[in-house]
């Protein structure tokens, strides 16, 4: 479990603290997603948890390990997808871990059979649509075999009908490998159909509004079909009463200046 | 757009900006520009770049040829075009002063060369370094810009004075005025370098040492190959001066010792030789970074 314990994040340039006294748990096996409004701090979050950054106050641990620094235990992948177009990219972290090439290549066609691209193993990346690479990032980042994966508003630029794709594809692979991933987006649609952590952040400083238990993406995994679930009634009222939330935020929550 | 940057003319660079900034917009404000899919059927006359070039090239010699033929500038000034041709033909089969043309060129081509080897060895780790390590860049960044605007055939007497006049110093010359610019390029590429690969890269496990072998270096390949080339100009630059120094021999002495004498048509003759094997390796560079950066732009 990754364990975020009352940190708090301020640039070095900045008077006001990005995130401050945020606590969170990750959970093995769960799908976490963030949303919250722009500038409230998710990627600084997600920066946090990979180890990209050292929170200012607080503390961020794994299994009560703090962390110091990136590890190949907690798989990123970025809103861009940032492969490398010189070398292999799925079985990059395996050449890292120095596996012989054919240990590798047996390797990447398994996660490219798992991210649904066996055809393009050859391609080069430019030749490739963006979801197409979110997907050969993705199986990069699945190669390694984390326990955990990020997910950076993995689906931020793609179409809205390649996004709904890799929406269910997430699914898939999220049961399939049963790995604890904590994702970022600015969909609620798409947080409430893939989460079952639901965490809603407010903004100026950034800090945890709500966490709620979701069961839709279950429901996916199980058989049901994303329609049905996207046009559940609870679904609805659910997407409306965030998306209120998130347009409005209301007074009940703790004033500011109660921080300071 | 891949198509624009994939057909290069010859006298362009990979990246072609402004095909770039123009891609966005309707084929009509490219009028002019290379785009054959927007221009569909051909008709009347259309010329190519490559055409272009060589009317260019054509152009100035049968210029030169006219101003010869006509006699407006006395031989010993420009000789014609065929006196040229015909000076290389003798310089190549009998020589010039003690050496055929290609002894001359072999021996100039393998002093630019050496030193060439001796700054990819030396100038990339460098440049690597410094873009790497900000006390590495505090020891090198003002020694390397103190040097860099100084003109080599300054500090030639002090190369003279401290390694003789030997083989040594000649390649020393051309090495150092290689140095800068591409140690600078690298520097640049380094500095280029996607954050998000590097943290890609991290996230999968890499150690520092691995992060500048599959994500650093390969990064910094392009700025490196461009270094490359801005080196080699600047190197064939100073090859003439770095001949000054005691030479029997190579390009540079060859048009030093033909000046002395008035012998222009070999002056002439030597400088476009020079011309043309430094064109030779400009174009092959492009064609390697084509080859092997097939990435750039586009990835």
């Amino acid at each position: 479990m990754i364990r975020l314990q009352a940190v708090s994040v301020t640039y070095p340039s900045a008077a006001r603290p990005v995130l401050r006294n945020l606590s969170l748990d990750l959970h093995d096996g769960r799908f976490t997603v963030v949303i919250g409004a722009s500038g409230c701090g998710k990627t600084t979050l997600l920066n946090l948890i990979a180890g990209f950054l050292q929170p200012t106050a607080g503390s961020a641990s794994i299994d009560g390990q703090p962390i110091t620094g990136p590890g190949a235990e907690r798989g990123v992948v970025f809103q861009s997808d940032a492969l490398l177009p010189w070398q292999e990219n799925v079985a990059f972290g395996l050449r890292l871990a120095g596996q012989s090439l054919q240990q590798r290549q047996a390797k990447a066609r398994e996660y490219l059979a798992l991210t649904g691209l066996q055809d393009y193993a050859d391609a080069a990346i430019w030749e490739l649509s963006g979801g197409m690479r979110q997907r050969v990032s993705l199986a990069r980042a699945l190669a390694v075999d984390p326990r955990f994966l990020l997910l950076d508003e993995p689906l931020g630029a793609l179409d809205a009908l390649t996004r709904e794709q890799m929406q269910e594809h997430l699914l898939q692979v999220w049961k399939a490998s049963g790995k604890g991933i904590f994702m970022i987006t600015h969909s609620v649609e798409e947080a409430l159909f893939l989460a079952t952590d639901l965490v809603l952040l407010r903004a100026r400083p950034g800090r945890v509004a709500s966490v709620r238990r979701l069961h839709f993406g279950e429901r996916f995994a199980a058989g049901e079909s994303a329609r049905s679930i996207k046009s559940d009634p609870r679904f609805v009222s659910l997407r409306e009463e965030i998306l209120e939330q998130l347009l409005h935020p209301q007074a009940d929550e703790v004033p500011e200046e109660a921080y300071s | 757009m891949s198509e624009l940057s994939v057909t290069l003319a010859p006298l362009e660079l990979p990246h072609d900006p402004v095909a770039q900034m123009l891609a966005p917009y309707p084929a009509a404000w490219q009028a002019g520009r290379r785009n054959p899919a927007a221009v569909g059927p051909r008709t009347g006359f259309v010329i190519s770049d490559r055409g272009i070039t060589l009317l260019t090239v054509l152009g100035l010699l049968a210029l030169w040829w006219l101003v010869s033929a006509l006699a407006l500038v006395p031989p010993l000034f420009l000789p014609s075009p065929l006196a040229v041709l015909q000076k290389f033909k003798a310089v190549a089969l009998d020589g010039f002063v003690d050496a055929t043309l290609w002894q001359h060129a072999a021996t100039s081509v393998a002093r630019v060369f050496a030193a060439l080897l001796l700054a990819v060895v030396s100038a990339v780790p460098v440049g690597i370094l410094i873009g790497l390590n900000r006390r590495a860049r505090a020891v090198f960044d003002p020694l390397i810009e103190f040097y860099r605007p100084i003109p080599p055939l300054a500090y030639l007497p002090l190369i003279v004075i401290w390694f003789g006049i030997g083989e040594l110093s000649k390649v020393l010359l051309i090495y150092l005025a290689i140095f800068a610019p591409l140690a600078i390029a690298t520097l640049h590429g380094v500095r280029r370098v996607e954050q998000n690969r590097l943290r890609a890269a991290q996230t999968l496990g890499a150690t520092r040492w691995q992060l500048v072998r599959h994500v650093i270096l390969p990064s910094a390949v392009p700025d490196i190959l461009t270094g490359v080339r801005i080196g080699l100009g600047v190197g064939w630059s100073t090859l003439v001066a770095a001949e000054l120094i005691a030479a029997t021999r190579g390009l540079g002495f060859m048009i030093q010792s033909a000046a002395q004498f008035l012998v222009t048509d070999v002056v002439i003759m030597g400088i476009l030789v020079i011309a043309l094997i430094a064109s030779t390796f400009e174009y092959g560079l492009r064609w390697l970074q084509r080859k092997y950066v097939p990435w750039e732009g586009r990835a």
